[in-house]
């Protein structure tokens, strides 16, 4: 589209909306205004409109040809959006790929119930540890609370930081179901809640100290013995693709991962291996 | 046959005619053999093929095991199916220790014989640790064909027909055992 | 007497039978004086705790479990009882606690797949999926048609295998011996089908990141439509010979009843919430594989007892045969993984000829693909209720985290809710008819 358009060109547009009909009719015409207001704000005439409407071609005779200049359709707001919703909680959102909203700790409640006013039920509590994540983090934990709408089919994360040794508050008092999740939450990850009713642990045995799915809390392989008395230790023996040390293949993954820069990967000696 | 009679006549005569003859022991060895009483220790997936093996087109009841009990008292073999977390061993092992002697037990699938996939904090990494085990089942879950077999193998084990891995064979269980 | 004047006597001996049992005092039958001090409790006391049972005797603390026939595997239950009425129900997990989750952490994606089915192991399929369509947003794979199609069906037929398990089993619980042989031997039919497209009964660990292992033999559509045909009449026997059963009507009806708001509050979803007059399914809500595409409903109830619970799967079966059904039209020629050599393993047949190939082959057998920094979730349906898996990615081969909604672990909590008040018989019932996989509960 030429994006200047002079004052004969304007005369034509609106010569050929006052010949049309219906509702494309209305589109141009206003569209016909409001370039024409532009025009008149701006004489140098520069115009980048966000809907650029095609130029209508027109013959000698004067009847216009090929498609009637109609505004592009904007898309259908989704319904499964939740940007507003989170805007009108008065939450910040977090740019992971799931819409998620972050949460100060103490509002975690307050944002609670106004959910559960507005019908949504509490799926899942996830329990993070970015102990070793590559990616700088603010704080080590994080608590998310998957939240859905059963009628209109929305979901929201609500994101939760928090330090080793800060509580939160437990949403059992709002919906019922995080229960177990809050206590999975807690056996498995540390995080204590405040306001739950029965907050002991759920699934390790009552002997086991410590919470496996903390990144400092080892897998627990055992070695495997052979009968000729050798030993093959898993770990040693995926070590190199974990990154954490090299392992048994010589191999270190650390570096893909963001560490470990200081240390130079093992180059292969001059005049090939000895 | 009057008993006078067969106490007189040589053996090899009576055999020839029909009559059998084994030790006590034997014999009790045989019947036990053939009505091996399991009893359900079903703990993940090899529980459901343990299940399976009793349905219609694999009817364990063929081998006289088709009876699983759900109290351990009336139970002669733990098939401990599937695979054993740490919380689990303690009360698997009075499961166990609440079986009447003799018992045997069969360790069903990797999990159970070796720990597995699941080489973690979790696991226990051979049920043989917790319980002796007579019979390792592999496979993920094995079929149900897989703990027909070993069934038949503990029937052999137990009426004293069974080698272990050097040639030896291994000895039947004291028909008198408590 | 003539056939037809049996038949009527018996018909009218039924109704009368009925009508009394709704309205004792109509009938001829003398009603059964009950002394004063010897009542039943209504069913709104029940809920509320408070048992009419007159003797009010001490409170028992009884242990069901963790080694018990009707607890579906290992779970263990503390029931405090007055009587034979329940007050409370303590449920203690964690007797199949496998660490799924922190050794996900330490297997490469592809390796995933393998632990995945593990959870669940009656839809195991479910879980595989529901792991596959993650790693898949992570990665932005392209899934061929083929592929897709295919996981429909075993999806589906994954969910009947569940279900048949679920009715053969259950009624195992309440007693009923028989449902058991009639379900497995369509189970067994069902796990032929699985075994020939994967070698393996359960626990198949078929899908991979991007597609499937392998394409499923030839013949194997004609033998799915053969068994949905045993399928269909297969529902039609376990509707007359179980679900009409007075017995078990008896046992189910007005059993456990789970009111709409507290289903949600619960956080109960599949068969469970929608037994509770909830039509939340994530195949119609948040479709996946093309499921927007396949003409299905969604079937519902609004009674929220076990008896709505049980008849759930059974309308299920319809559904998934449907599915099944119209899936088999669609399955067209084509190739079954994602084109991309970073993501899926190269032909074998190009390894003898191609170095790049090898290189492509080193790599992800040895290392892996390294999907980018982020965080993914996927909801899906499976026979229990909705499954996701929460991954988050570092950048390295192996996911940083991964966590997976288990829906057997929330569906759970309805039973501290559903069992008081009742009697224990009947928390047997609800127990079977809540229909948890304790391998999708501990994890």
């Amino acid at each position: 589209m030429d994006p200047v358009i002079g004052k004969d060109d304007e005369k034509k547009v609106i010569s050929e909306a006052g010949r049309l009909t219906g509702r494309n009719a209305e589109t141009l015409s206003s569209q016909a205004q409001l370039q024409k207001t532009v025009v008149r704000s701006d004489p140098p005439a520069i115009l980048v409109t966000p809907n650029p409407a095609p130029p209508v071609q027109v013959t000698d005779s004067g009847a216009a040809v090929g498609r009637m200049p109609v505004p592009a359709p904007t898309p259908p707001a989704d319904p499964r959006d939740v940007t507003g919703l989170i805007a009108e909680l008065g939450l910040t959102e977090d740019d992971m790929a799931e819409p998620t909203a972050l949460v100060p700790p103490e509002r975690l409640r307050e944002v609670a119930e106004a959910l559960k006013a507005r019908g949504f039920m509490l799926m899942d509590s996830v329990g993070l540890d970015y102990l070793t994540y590559t990616q700088p983090r603010p704080k080590r934990f994080a608590v998310l609370h998957n939240i859905y709408h059963p009628r209109d089919h929305r979901r929201l994360f609500l994101r939760v930081w928090l330090d080793d040794g800060e509580a939160l508050d437990s949403l059992y008092p709002v919906w019922k179901s995080a229960n177990y999740l809050e206590r999975e939450v807690y056996d498995l990850m540390g995080v204590d809640f405040i306001g739950h009713p029965d907050m002991r642990k759920v699934l390790t045995p009552d002997d086991l100290e410590g919470h496996p799915l903390r990144k400092d809390f080892p897998l627990g392989e055992t070695p495997t013995l052979f009968r000729d008395g050798r030993f093959l230790d898993p770990a040693a023996f995926r070590a190199g693709v974990t990154g954490q040390q090299s392992g048994l293949t010589g191999y270190r993954g650390e570096l893909r991962r963001g560490r470990g820069e200081d240390r130079l990967p093992p180059v292969m000696p001059e005049g090939g291996p000895k | 046959m009057p008993l006078k009679e067969l106490i007189d006549r040589d053996w090899q005569e009576l055999e020839s005619e029909g009559v059998l003859f084994s030790s006590l022991e034997k014999l009790v060895a045989w019947g036990r053999s053939n009505s091996l009483w399991p009893a359900t220790f079903g703990l993940a997936c090899c529980a459901i093929e343990m299940m399976s093996s009793t349905n219609g087109r694999n009817d364990l009841a063929r081998f006289g095991s088709e009876v699983f009990r759900a109290s351990p008292r009336q139970a002669d073999v733990m098939i401990v199916a599937g695979r054993l977390s740490k919380k689990m061993a303690p009360i698997m092992r009075r499961v166990y220790d609440q079986m009447p002697d003799p018992k045997w037990v069969i360790s069903m699938g990797a999990c159970a014989s070796s720990g597995g996939m699941f080489n973690n904090y979790a696991i226990v990494q051979n049920v043989d640790s917790v319980v002796p085990v007579d019979i390792f089942v592999p496979g993920c879950p094995p079929r149900p064909e897989a703990l027909i077999y070993a069934v038949m193998q503990l029937q052999k084990k137990v009426r004293g027909e069974a080698f272990d891995q050097l040639g030896n064979q291994l000895p039947m269980v004291d028909a008198w055992t408590r | 007497m003539t056939l037809k004047d049996k038949d009527r006597a018996a018909v009218k001996e039924r109704e009368t039978l009925r009508d009394l049992r709704q309205n004792p005092d109509s009938g001829t039958l003398p009603r059964p004086q009950m002394t004063p001090d010897h009542q039943e409790s209504t069913s709104a006391e029940r809920l509320h705790g408070q048992t009419g049972a007159l003797l009010h005797t001490e409170i028992m603390s009884l242990n069901v479990g963790p080694q018990h026939p009707s607890t579906h595997g290992v779970l263990r239950l503390v029931v405090d009882m007055d009587g034979e009425y329940v007050i409370k129900v303590t449920p203690h997990m964690g007797y199949l606690h496998s660490g799924f989750e922190k050794t996900f952490e330490n297997r490469t994606y592809q390796q995933g797949v393998t632990y995945a089915p593990r959870t669940d192991y009656l839809h195991s399929f479910s879980h595989e999926l529901s792991y596959v369509l993650s790693v898949e947003k992570l990665l932005q794979a392209e899934v061929p048609e083929r592929a897709t199609t295919i996981r429909v069906i075993l999806h589906e037929l994954g969910r009947m295998h569940s279900h048949l398990v679920f009715v053969g089993t259950g009624l195992l619980d309440l007693g009923a011996l028989t449902p058991f042989f009639y379900a497995f031997r369509e189970k067994e039919s069902l796990q032929d089908l699985f075994e020939a497209v994967c070698g393996y009964r359960m626990n198949q660990g078929y899908f991979r990141v991007g597609g499937l292992s392998r394409d499923i033999p030839d013949g194997w559509p004609a033998m799915v439509s053969r068994f949905l045909i045993q399928m269909e009449a297969g529902v039609k026997e376990y509707t007359t010979l179980f679900a009409n059963n007075p017995i078990f009507q008896d046992r189910a009806r007005g059993v456990g009843i789970i009111p709409p708001d507290v289903a949600l509050d619960l956080g109960l979803t599949g068969p469970n919430l929608r037994a509770s007059g909830v039509p939340l399914d994530n195949r119609k809500d948040n479709p996946y594989c093309g499921y927007e595409t396949y003409d299905f409903n969604v079937v519902t109830s609004n009674d929220g007892d076990s008896l709505a619970r049980f008849n759930m799967r059974l309308w299920e079966f319809g559904e998934s045969i449907k599915i099944v059904r119209q899936a088999l039209e669609r399955l067209r020629p084509g190739p079954v993984r994602d084109p991309n050599r970073k993501i899926s393993l190269p032909p074998r047949q190009e390894l003898e000829t191609s170095m790049e190939a090898v290189i492509h082959h080193f790599k992800l057998v040895t290392e892996g693909f390294h999907p980018p920094i982020g965080e993914v979730y996927v909801p899906t349906e499976s026979a229990r209720g909705e499954v996701g898996y929460y991954i988050v990615s570092d950048g390295g081969s192996m996911p940083y985290r991964v966590k997976i909604r288990a829906p057997s672990f929330v569906n759970l909590q309805a039973l501290e809710y559903a069992c008081v008040g009742a009697q224990f018989a009947d928390l047997i019932t609800i127990l079977a008819t809540i229909d948890p996989v304790l391998g999708d509960v501990d994890r």
